[in-house]
């Protein structure tokens, strides 16, 4: 989180982490969609032509609080190919919570597992830990064949720590729940950490009301349990 | 230099000069009126200046001039609160028009059109006091004669203006984004490789330390060592088969044979620390195939069974999985026949010796829980149990028991031979097939060693979410 006391503005950075191809950028796009144009920023995004993010996207929020604070919402994806471990790494730092964006289909498994795995690394590699680090999982794809089934995701959610989320990003399904549930648990986090309502006098009703009216509560999606 | 991808641009940062120059001279000639940006502190970037005939004609009264210039430094600096474009008249009778220029939330500047003739109504020539000797009649022709705009004119002149300096504005950004991102790629890139160089400079040095001295061991041990006692063995053979040219008595018969068997045994040795150097080299392959772990078990219990001298101890085969895993079944028997094979030695008489297969419960332990839900498939383990109640060992022997050559107490293990490789040799076992190996030992009731391996998933069905 970036403070600016003089200017009375908070910068928040959410990251959208995951495989390739699992639907981070669709995840943004979908959102932008959703936001009044007054209030969003331009969805920065540098992508190849086949539709991969070569570098990151990025989708900037902002709100003013009754008070007069300014909050702005940063939300990034990073490149998931291998190669561009750097690329995510830099994209990780500073970073106040983290989607993870899973492939339902069966044959991701080991790509997810070794994404999740890379993002406890590059995590740890900016000082951040996994572990404490406001976390959240959306299961992408759920339209597709092939897939983990709805039991299989919801008793290994119910064992886990992390919201799970399912989603078809391209239908703009599960979306917004992801986003929200991943805004709310990281201002909780923050609030926690650094007083916010108090030092600066905006409410996280507040904020949530205010997202809530930017983004509309529908597309959802279904929540693991 | 600190830059970091949460940083605001400036105009400046994003648009490049001329660019911006550009745009200015293009609208002020095709608008016949002057344009000028500024930074958010009203630092001027680019212009097309059109001065009115008004202007000019004021210009001529020195004082006229500063007061012209004050008014204009006071308009110059963008209003971050003003909604839209604002009107601001000048003491000729003309006006200027300013907007605010924000882009991603942040005020990057000012946009100012001018002078130009408001349209009637909107603003009075003549509002300040003008200095001695100026034709006020002349003034207001040349007012007159100076490009009129009305409100809405306006208004649609700073769309359009707006609209492509951000144009503009997106595609500096997102140019200077990707370099950003790029930079710090290549310096991060940069960083690690530099980090891994001076490791792999490092484990370079030791490694070739090491290999030198473990080239010397391994041509010492296996032709100063193994070679003689092939002859050993294979002399004790012939005299034992009467080929030495005479029959031998029942103690010279005896003799021989300890000696073909100790041999036998040492050569046994030197074959297993010929192994450990092989495995610790990297110089062995491994042949994995999909196995139920039940096969690889109960077939090293039973070549326990036939080759243990420990009569005294029973060796009991408990729970067993009929997980499936994907090792090498050769390597994997002798890693776990090595376990049980120690666990007899280390029992008291009369003890037993338990060996289990079970699948580890799903249930997430501490900071396994984290992301439970896309690394479960990967954490499904079938664990060995080979379980004994023997002497046991204290905490600090159980840290460095899987390391070659190291001896637990001298007094047991002398007592049981050995050179201390045969848990070396299963941990590099179980590391070659992505197993993990540990022990969980209490001084005087014994010791339980676990080895766990990936547990292969049937072929599930796939199914519709």
């Amino acid at each position: 989180m970036q403070v600016d006391v003089f200017h009375k503005q908070i910068t928040v950075k959410l990251v959208y982490y995951g495989p390739a191809l699992s639907g981070k950028t669709t995840n943004l796009q979908h959102l932008h969609t959703l936001v009044d144009p007054g209030l969003r920023g331009n969805l920065m995004a540098l992508e190849t032509r086949d539709d991969r993010t070569l570098f990151f996207d990025l989708l900037p929020f902002h709100f003013t609080s009754a008070g007069g604070v300014r909050l702005r919402i940063k939300l990034f994806t990073v490149p998931g190919q291998v190669i561009h471990n750097a690329t995510r790494r830099i994209v990780l730092q500073g970073a106040d919570g983290v989607g993870f964006i899973a492939d339902s289909q069966v044959s991701q498994i080991d790509n997810n597992a070794q994404s999740f795995t890379s993002l406890g690394e590059n995590l740890a590699d900016n000082g951040l830990n996994l572990a404490t680090t406001p976390l959240v999982i959306q299961f992408n794809k759920r339209d597709l064949p092939a897939i983990r089934s709805d039991d299989e995701i919801d008793a290994l959610a119910s064992l886990g720590r992390e919201p799970v989320y399912k989603a078809v990003a391209i239908q703009g399904i599960g979306v917004v729940g992801t986003f929200l549930g991943l805004f709310s648990m990281t201002w909780t986090a923050l609030e926690k950490q650094h007083d916010l309502s108090k030092r600066f006098e905006i409410k996280a009703s507040e904020i949530t009301s205010f997202l809530e009216g930017m983004i509309g509560g529908s597309g959802r999606g279904e929540v693991a349990t | 230099m600190s830059i970091d991808l949460m940083q605001s641009a400036g105009i400046e940062d994003l648009a490049s000069a001329d660019d911006l120059e550009t745009l200015c001279t293009s609208f002020g000639s095709l608008l016949g009126v002057g344009i000028r940006i500024v930074d958010a502190e009203g630092r001027g970037l680019a212009s097309h200046r059109l001065l009115a005939d008004a202007c000019e004609y004021l210009h001529g009264f020195p004082s006229m001039t500063g007061e012209c210039e004050s008014f204009f430094q006071r308009i110059l600096k963008p209003d971050g609160d003003a909604d839209g474009h604002v009107v601001h008249h000048c003491y000729a009778g003309l006006a200027y028009a300013t907007m605010p220029l924000h882009y991603d939330g942040d005020l990057l500047g000012n946009i100012v059109l001018g002078p130009f003739r408001p349209s009637r109504g909107s603003g009075a020539a003549g509002q300040a006091e003008l200095t001695s000797g100026v034709d006020r009649a002349k003034l207001e022709t040349l007012v007159e004669r100076t490009r009129s705009i009305s409100a809405e004119g306006l208004g649609r002149i700073f769309s359009a203006v707006v609209t492509l300096l951000l144009v503009i504005l997106r595609m500096g950004h997102k140019v200077m984004a990707t370099g950003l991102a790029h930079t710090l790629s290549v310096e991060e890139s940069y960083r690690q490789l530099l980090e891994k160089n001076k490791e792999l400079e490092d484990h370079q040095r030791r490694l070739e330390e090491v290999d030198r001295l473990k080239s010397n061991l391994l041509a010492t041990m296996s032709h100063e060592l193994r070679t003689p006692l092939t002859s050993i063995i294979g002399y004790s053979d012939m005299l034992a088969s009467g080929m030495g040219g005479g029959e031998l008595t029942e103690d010279q018969l005896g003799y021989v044979s300890t000696i073909a068997e100790k041999g036998e045994g040492l050569l046994g040795t030197i074959s297993t620390i010929l192994d450990v150097a092989s495995l610790e080299s990297g110089r062995f392959e491994v042949e994995r195939q999909r196995t139920p772990i039940t096969e690889i078990v109960e077939s090293a219990v039973h070549k326990v069974k036939e080759a243990s001298p420990r009569r005294d101890v029973k060796l009991e085969l408990g729970e067993l999985s009929s997980a499936v895993v994907v090792v090498d079944p050769e390597m994997v028997g002798k890693a776990i026949y090595q376990l049980i094979d120690n666990a007899m030695k280390f029992s008291k008489p009369g003890g037993h010796v338990q060996v289990q297969v079970r699948e580890l419960s799903q249930r997430p332990k501490g900071d396994e829980a984290v992301g439970y839900v896309v690394m479960a498939p990967k954490l499904n383990w079938v664990e060995i149990m080979v379980c004994d109640y023997g002497v046991g060992m204290p905490q600090e022997i159980q840290k460095k028991i899987f390391e070659p050559l190291f001896q637990g107490d001298d007094s047991v293990t002398r007592r049981h031979g050995g050179l201390g490789l045969g848990l070396a040799l299963v941990k590099h076992y179980v590391a070659a097939n992505e197993g993990r190996v540990r022990v969980e030992s209490t001084e005087g009731e014994g010791s339980t060693f676990y080895i766990r391996f990936p547990r292969e998933e049937e072929p599930e069905r796939p199914s519709r979410g």
